[in-house]
């Protein structure tokens, strides 16, 4: 089975990628998918993006980036949740099918 | 694991002109308590500029101030109640303003061992019942128990 690399970033990429990365994986696993979570400052993502299948993140990530991506903002303020929960797995399936 | 939050660490009805203003202070009371290194106060300055952290829930507008762990000597979050609400960007969009009526100063040391910490302050600051009861107490020490009550409740049905 595959492991997808999953990249998340925030500001500082300590608290509130902390966060969303616990969510990403219980809902990645919940849904049958293996994952790798790894957290970083949005900074940082333009120069690793390449290496991941998908990047969830609380900021705006540079539109040079082309690794699919999801803005998870409201895994923060706690509106629609599970709209974001929604994207992300969309994003794992069309992986998944590609 | 001892209680998250401290009397000590709570301010109530506090009144700031400006975020730097806030800053400044909340940076020097932490300091001298030990907490934080000397300029924690200048990089939550900073880093607001770059990567804002107002938040709006359905509930409520609030800012959760925190920059990088080697400002940070000991794990701690400051709860603060502002006279007058601080104007503040949204983290997920900064031209959306938030006007925070409180802010959860975060001491992130090792963030994997605060996961728990950071999801159920998060889940608090969603739950309109519960943060209601923060504009209305008025004693520290009932705020402080309140918070730890919170966060206790939910973090053992996780273990």
């Amino acid at each position: 089975m595959k492991t997808y690399r999953i990249l998340v970033a925030c500001g500082s990429g300590i608290a509130t990628s902390t966060v969303i990365a616990t969510r990403v994986k219980e809902v990645c696993e919940a849904n049958g998918y293996k994952v790798n979570v790894q957290q970083v400052k949005v900074t940082e993502v333009e120069g690793i993006a390449n290496d991941f299948d998908l990047i969830v993140a609380s900021t705006r990530v540079p539109e040079t980036v082309k690794t699919p991506y999801v803005f998870a903002i409201n895994y923060l303020t706690g509106i629609n949740k599970e709209g974001v929960d929604a994207e992300v797995l969309a994003e794992l399936k069309k992986l998944k099918e590609s | 694991m001892g209680e998250i939050f401290r009397s000590d660490l709570v301010w109530l009805d506090d009144e700031f002109d400006s975020k730097e203003e806030f800053y400044e202070t909340i940076g020097d009371r932490l300091y001298n308590k030990g907490l934080v290194e000397k300029d924690f106060g200048q990089a939550l300055i900073k880093r607001e500029e770059v990567y804002p952290t107002g938040l709006k829930t359905e509930a409520y507008e609030v800012a959760i101030p925190h920059t990088d762990v080697k400002y940070v000597k000991e794990a701690s979050i400051s709860f603060v109640r502002f006279k007058k609400p601080i104007s503040y960007s949204h983290m997920g969009d900064p031209e959306v303003k938030v006007n925070a009526k409180f802010a959860f100063v975060l001491g992130v040391k090792v963030p994997h061992q605060q996961v728990e910490v950071l999801s159920t302050l998060v889940a608090l600051i969603s739950d309109e019942k519960e943060m209601s009861k923060f504009e209305k107490i008025d004693s520290t020490e009932e705020i402080s128990k309140e918070l730890n009550r919170f966060f206790d409740e939910r973090i053992d049905l996780r273990v």
